[in-house]
């Protein structure tokens, strides 16, 4: 049964999920937009089996679908019954490409450099031109050429941006879903960061390079960069109207621009989680390995007694739990907690003890050394000296309050010694137009006497939110 | 330094944990008041309390251990099980199709069922051997040498997930390997 192309087509539209799997497939494979015969026709079968008992539905799309029919109907353009591929008709490839914008075909270098050459074309063939001139047959021409390329980049890019925008986020939404516990989704993210760094490279990185006027290349100029200087040309020209024509389209192509930003930002963030899986994945791989080897090279086939040294090359790699405690042992003091009861009782027999014995005695108190005085009231004043200075110190917001101090401390004091600025942090904590907040990082300051190791403090204003 | 925290910060140490920026009570991450106690009397208390009776604290970064400030023996019998064991679990996660992230996930962690099926490695088995772990399960000495140390933690489904301490071992891992070869990272 013969059915005409635009019932055919309809009922494609009807099926369309048949034809969108397939444009799928075409697209994972390398066979550009063929696609397997059998394939196509146990999709159909498939499609079939699922009507149930409607014959009438059945005949109609059996005949629609045929093979035969739609290469007769022009809808197939080629037929290889010796390698059994199928070709559709390019038109009703991009139709199905259309009704779902993630399956829209993306620009890649290639498809880019090929519209920057048809701009530098029209240049080069308008520069040549001895007349430039409304009314010059060969003028006219070269400027409906050019118009219809123009109108191609602009179709073109838009449909990359949109393809683009869709793939992305189906991709994304796939990473961004995925349970880190179920197996199945865990691939199938992989294979979303991984199709996305592709895209991001292939397709993405060329068309902002593309869409950037200054990117310098090899051979002619940027596809931008000939339009306006075809804009310019037609200015020259006393063809103001023309010139301003070729400015919308380059105005109207750099908007892209923007979006393709947007989309770069959004995709890095995959494309370096993709990286960081990898390599990730690559160093443990190449750590284990080496154990694995020194654990063989120990053994005569079934290790035993045969112990990896402690201090094996590869454990002495990493010094994160170095020196850890051997032993897994309680330990052998037990805190009490505090008894109130036992502590008053004490208390009440020491006080009454006391209290009993009327003897008056009297201890002779031995007088503090000068020099003793001497150095708690220098000690004394030095505390105050920092006190003040810290008090004065128009403190501002930074990531580690220790250095900060210490370098303010050590220019106001002339004998600075390291041991002041932890009196100095002390006083620091009770300003309250600021709040210390720690950040988990150890610093050190040195210098030739004294070295001091601290926690990080951020040094923010009181009331400012923490992002730490 | 408060007198309570201080002898569980003890207690802790001396049973060869190790104390986390934070901890995971009822199903939550908390900031663990051990860690913030020693951190906010470091310098002035702690530092010189446990090196007057032996012991060097040693600050991480979002964990601190101790160890004798003999030095004796820098890589022990417990380093050893430790990385081992951290290393036959992110390399048989891997190539069971995981990623790491699942042990850094706290709602996320790593299933009993998981840890069996990478202890049946031949590989595994033989690192494992040649490690003193001989024909342990995978997760009974992960249980006595991370959990128990606090270098991993079950969460509320009761998978593995890592502390700060066990984080920490794979940072210096992917940082090892991203350096010269033939570099040795220093404490």
């Amino acid at each position: 049964m013969i059915v005409a192309a635009d019932k055919t087509v309809m009922l494609m539209i009807e099926h369309k999920h048949i034809f969108l799997d397939l444009i799928d497939i075409m697209d994972e494979g390398s066979a550009g937009e063929e696609v397997s015969t059998r394939l196509y026709e146990s999709k159909v079968m498939k499609l079939l089996d699922s009507l149930g008992d409607s014959k009438s539905d059945r005949q109609k799309i059996e005949a629609a679908f045929d093979v035969r029919n739609l290469v007769r109907a022009s809808l197939i353009l080629h037929h290889d019954t010796k390698r059994g591929v199928i070709a559709f008709a390019p038109f009703l490839i991009e139709l199905f490409r259309h009704f779902d914008r993630s399956r829209l075909r993306q620009l890649s270098s290639a498809d880019l450099e090929a519209l920057c050459d048809s701009f530098n074309d029209s240049l080069e063939k308008l520069r040549d031109l001895t007349v430039i001139e409304q009314g010059n047959d060969t003028f006219e021409d070269e400027l409906k050429l050019l118009r219809e390329r123009i109108r191609y980049a602009q179709g073109k890019i838009k449909e990359n941006v949109d393809s683009l925008q869709g793939q992305t986020l189906r991709l994304a939404e796939i990473v961004e879903v995925m349970s880190l516990e179920n197996l199945d989704e865990v691939k199938q993210a992989r294979g979303a960061l991984q199709a996305i760094t592709r895209i991001y490279g292939r397709h993405v990185l060329p068309t902002l390079q593309f869409l950037n006027e200054r990117e310098p290349l090899k051979k002619g100029l940027p596809a931008l960069t000939a339009l306006l200087r075809i804009s310019e040309m037609f200015r020259d020209a006393k063809l103001p109207k023309l010139g301003q024509q070729v400015l919308y389209a380059v105005a109207s192509i750099r908007s892209y621009r923007y979006d393709v930003e947007v989309i770069s930002k959004s995709l890095q963030r995959y494309v370096h989680q993709n990286e960081r899986q990898r390599r990730e994945y690559d160093q443990v791989e190449s750590v284990f390995n080496d154990l694995l080897v020194a654990c063989r090279e120990l053994h005569d086939g079934k290790l035993r007694g045969n112990l990896i040294p402690k201090d094996h090359e590869v454990l002495e790699r990493f010094s994160t739990f170095k020196g850890m405690k051997r032993q897994r042992a309680d330990s052998k003091i037990e805190w009490h907690n505090v008894d109130h009861w036992l502590h008053l009782q004490e208390h009440l027999r020491s006080s009454l003890d006391s209290l009993k014995n009327t003897r008056v005695t009297t201890t002779s108190v031995e007088p503090v050394g000068e020099d003793v005085l001497k150095a708690r009231r220098a000690s004394d004043v030095r505390r105050k000296l920092i006190g003040r200075l810290i008090d004065e110190w128009p403190v501002q917001v930074g990531p580690d309050a220790h250095a900060s101090l210490h370098a303010h401390l050590a220019q106001q004091i002339s004998d600075y010694e390291i041991a002041d600025l932890v009196e100095g942090v002390s006083w620091l904590k009770h300003r309250e137009d600021i709040v210390l907040t720690p950040r988990f990082q150890l610093g050190v300051i040195e210098d030739d006497r004294q070295k001091l190791t601290y926690y990080k403090l951020r040094i923010e204003e009181q009331g400012s939110e923490t992002t730490a | 330094m408060r007198q309570q925290l201080s002898q569980a910060i003890y207690k802790e140490l001396m049973s060869g944990k190790v104390i986390n920026k934070d901890t995971y009570e009822h199903g939550e991450i908390k900031p663990n008041p051990l860690f913030e106690e020693m951190l906010n009397n470091y310098d002035q208390s702690y530092k010189p309390l446990y090196l007057n009776i032996g012991f060097e604290l040693v600050m991480r970064n979002g964990f601190i251990y101790i160890r004798s400030v003999e030095r004796d023996e820098e890589y022990s019998e417990v380093v050893r099980k430790i990385q081992v064991l951290l290393l036959i679990l992110a390399r048989g996660l891997h190539e069971q199709g995981y990623q790491l992230d699942i042990l850094r996930d706290g709602e996320a962690g790593v299933s009993d069922g998981i840890m069996e099926e990478i202890g049946k490695g031949e590989d595994k088995q033989d690192v494992m051997s040649a490690s003193n772990m001989k024909g342990e399960a995978l997760a009974s000495a992960v249980r006595k040498n991370l959990e128990q140390r606090g270098i991993a933690y079950r969460n509320a489904k009761g998978n593995l997930v890592l502390t700060h301490a066990g984080l920490a071992f794979f940072d210096d891992v992917f940082k090892y390997s991203n350096a010269e070869p033939g570099a040795v990272m220093v404490a």
